[in-house]
């Protein structure tokens, strides 16, 4: 039946020997697995696009705000959330046993995915020198389409808006303002406006799942073209045996040979092995790391705190997680390379931001090199034994780039362990408008401190939750227990607390885990009643 | 001789030649620069907008993305030596909505009696390491921050002029401080590394 069908499309199109000539084409004998990154990296952009088109079904790209529970108004601002997040969170569902959990996390893990396959796809044709003579213009088509996979990253992680999500994005506008001339042209062009909000997010969506699916489509159908016109390079020849006349432009031209391996089965095969082994990796990391989003865009909080579908904080070891604004990790490095540039750079004739110089000038010189490959490595051996420079320079590079990747994951770890010896780690007070701290005076209130320091032990229960509030701003309690406490951040929520008195005062002085310990010099006993108070007062 | 429709024009014939074998040649050059154009008024007409369209927040972005926020008035601050800090709130037009914008920031006085806009030194609160928010003499840094800012999460320190000098890789930013209203302002979307 199949095959009558065939024939009547056949007869109507011509089709077969097209599709004979693609699938029975003959492959250099030493293609081997190493030749199956192209392919894997076009089966994750089948996932990417598949699991993307029902993503967008269930996604409403609107910064609107929404509240966590339906009728109250107005909304507390612990329960303020958007529509985006909202909607991505509904589409999710709460697990395993929601399809929309599978879909989300196919996207996520196949976005990660994405990143590392074509990569090493790269690599491999970098240190093969597959893209000398004739194909150098599947290499610019390669790169562009690496370029597009980076776009599809920037663009796509800001969609779930997200805490996590917004000051990422910030700090890749930032970076792309920092640009030479023309920086506030950019970030504003990339922003679509002069802040970072509504019109942000529907330029990101646009851009996500109309503008670079286009593109990415056609440079890979290019892609696809010129790698079966011109057919594979195969394994370079071992470093004795390459010649310098004759062989390379020979063996460059393999489209129509009559020996070596078909195509089908022999090599899709392999393709085919290795496809299921990446889609097989984005199926377990979608069951066994759940994808999750952080809280709510807080436009003064630049910390987030990772929360679960139904926005309740997510612990891991009984503390709150906290992420510091960073990118994805596969964008770390550039991260990471910004902090070795001092903010301003005098180069006697004019100055130059540090940013512009570590997070755009360099990044757009190393960007048009690896363009440039083919054309300025022009000789005719591929072995990269052969050609010492051009591998020392990019394992240099890419050495550099993991370095930097390590030293900013290092760095990240820290923030979570707390630093210092002192107090417990990040952060920040209050959601918007959530702390009734207008204008509170960190050093006024430490006076009081002072003022009231000393004194006799107080009889328990004699707090004041006034008071209290002061003492718990001045000490920086807020910036562990955020919204002066109503809300967990590095510590726990303390709002509605089961704990006596007596535990409260007993982890003030004596601290616990990242909880620093309070003298009786920082807090006094009438204060220690005040806090105790205030903590009790919080429902 | 009239060419053919269908006949092959090869290349190694020049224009001249062409011409004279085919009195309908020009014809020919005129369908072909037709079509050019045609598909160059086309793009044009249709990718201009689209372009400008696109690149248009670059033209219109530098005057409505300045939000002045009060902090105060000058009196308040006066004989402000150490840092207070002061939570200000501001509505901005968020694309085609107004939205509630919060931000906190540093004040302190250069100069006893302070009384003029200048004479005020406005810091931001986000730390250049990471972007956690700063505190400023809080009692529960090191020594090494009595009266200077620090921040809890890595440890970084900042001192009176928001130098960095620990951890932090750059300085504070600041904000210009103007007069409205008879009230200090900060455009908080204008902070500029000092």
């Amino acid at each position: 039946m199949a095959n009558r069908v065939y024939e009547w499309v056949d007869e109507r199109t011509g089709i077969k020997p097209a599709l004979d000539y693609v699938l029975y084409r003959r492959l250099p004998k030493s293609v081997n697995w190493f030749f199956t990154l192209g392919s894997a990296s076009l089966t994750v952009f089948i996932i990417q696009a598949a699991s993307g088109i029902f993503l967008a079904m269930g996604y409403t790209p609107s910064t609107a705000s929404v509240c966590l529970q339906n009728g109250l108004n107005p909304c507390p601002p612990e329960l303020l959330s958007n529509e985006a997040l909202q909607s991505l969170r509904h589409t999710t569902g709460e697990g395993i046993g929601d399809f929309g959990f599978w879909i989300r996390g196919f996207h996520h893990w196949g976005a990660n995915m994405m990143v590392i396959v074509v990569v090493l796809h790269m690599l491999r044709v970098f240190f093969m020198g597959s893209y000398k003579y004739p194909r150098e213009l599947t290499w610019f088509t390669g790169v562009f389409i690496l370029l597009m996979v980076l776009g599809f990253s920037f663009t796509g992680y800001l969609l779930p808006w997200d805490n996590r999500a917004y000051w990422a994005t910030q700090v890749g506008v930032q970076i792309g303002g920092s640009a030479p001339l023309l920086g506030d042209a950019v970030s504003n062009v990339l922003r679509g406006g002069p802040t970072l909000g509504a019109a942000t997010l529907s330029r990101f969506y646009a851009i996500h799942v109309l503008l670079l699916p286009a593109i990415t489509a056609g440079l890979i159908g290019v892609h696809l073209f010129l790698i079966i016109k011109i057919g594979i390079s195969g394994m370079p020849k071992s470093p004795t045996k390459e010649q310098f006349s004759g062989e390379f432009f020979e063996s460059s031209s393999v489209s129509g040979k009559k020996t070596g391996k078909a195509f089908f089965p022999y090599i899709i095969f392999k393709d085919a092995v290795v496809s299921l082994a990446v889609v097989v990796l984005i199926v377990l990391a979608t069951i066994f790391w759940p994808v999750e989003s952080s809280n709510p865009v807080n436009t003064n909080n630049p910390v987030s705190v990772l929360q679960n579908n139904k926005g309740e904080e997510i612990l891991k070891d009984g503390k709150v997680v906290q992420i510091p604004p960073q990118p994805e990790w596969y964008f770390l490095f550039l991260f990471q390379f910004l902090k070795l540039f001092p903010s301003e750079v005098d180069l006697g004739v004019f100055k130059i931001a540090g940013d512009a110089i570590g997070g755009v000038i360099i990044p757009t010189v190393l960007v048009i090199l690896l363009f440039a490959v083919p054309i300025l490595d022009r000789g005719p051996k591929r072995n990269p034994l052969n050609r010492p420079w051009t591998t020392l320079t990019m394992v240099a590079i890419f050495a550099a780039i993991i370095a930097l990747t390590v030293f900013a994951v290092n760095d990240l770890n820290k923030s979570a362990s707390a630093s210092g010896g002192t107090a417990a780690a990040a952060t920040v007070p209050a959601a918007t408008g959530s702390s009734g701290a207008t204008a509170t005076t960190a050093a006024a209130a430490a006076a009081t401190t002072a003022a009231s320091g000393g004194a006799a032990p107080v009889a328990a229960g004699k707090g004041d939750p006034a008071a209290g509030l002061k003492v718990f701003q001045a000490n920086a309690c807020v910036s562990c227990h955020p919204a002066n406490g109503r809300s967990a951040g590095i510590g726990p929520k303390l709002a509605a607390t089961t704990r006596d008195e007596a535990y409260i005062k007993n982890n003030v002085r004596n601290g616990k885990g990242q909880m620093p310990a309070y003298t009786t010099e920082q807090i006094n006993e009438q204060q220690l009643e005040d806090v105790t108070a205030y903590v009790k007062s919080l429902k | 001789m009239a060419l053919m429709e269908n006949q092959e024009v090869t290349s190694s014939e020049s224009d001249l030649d062409l011409a004279e074998k085919d009195p309908t040649y020009t014809r020919r050059q005129f369908l072909k620069w037709g079509i050019y154009g045609v598909a160059g008024a086309v793009t044009i007409a249709i990718g201009v907008p689209t372009v400008l369209y696109f690149i248009n927040p670059a033209f219109k972005a530098s005057d409505s993305s300045k939000v002045l926020a009060p902090l105060g008035a000058p009196a308040d601050f006066a004989n402000q030596t150490a840092f207070k800090e002061v939570q200000t709130d501001y509505k901005y037009i968020d694309t085609f909505k107004e939205v509630d914008g919060t931000k906190k920031v540093f004040i302190r006085a250069l100069k006893p009696n302070a009384a003029n806009p200048e004479d005020f030194l406005v810091l931001d609160s986000t730390c250049t390491h990471l972007g956690c928010s700063i505190f400023y003499n809080p009692p529960a840094a090191p020594p090494a921050a009595k009266d200077k800012f620090y921040c809890f999460c890595h440890g970084s320190i900042f001192d009176q002029n928001g130098k960095n000098l620990a951890v932090a890789p750059k300085p504070l930013p600041s904000y210009k401080v103007e007069l409205k209203d008879g009230k200090l302002a900060i455009n908080v979307f204008g902070a500029t590394a000092s």
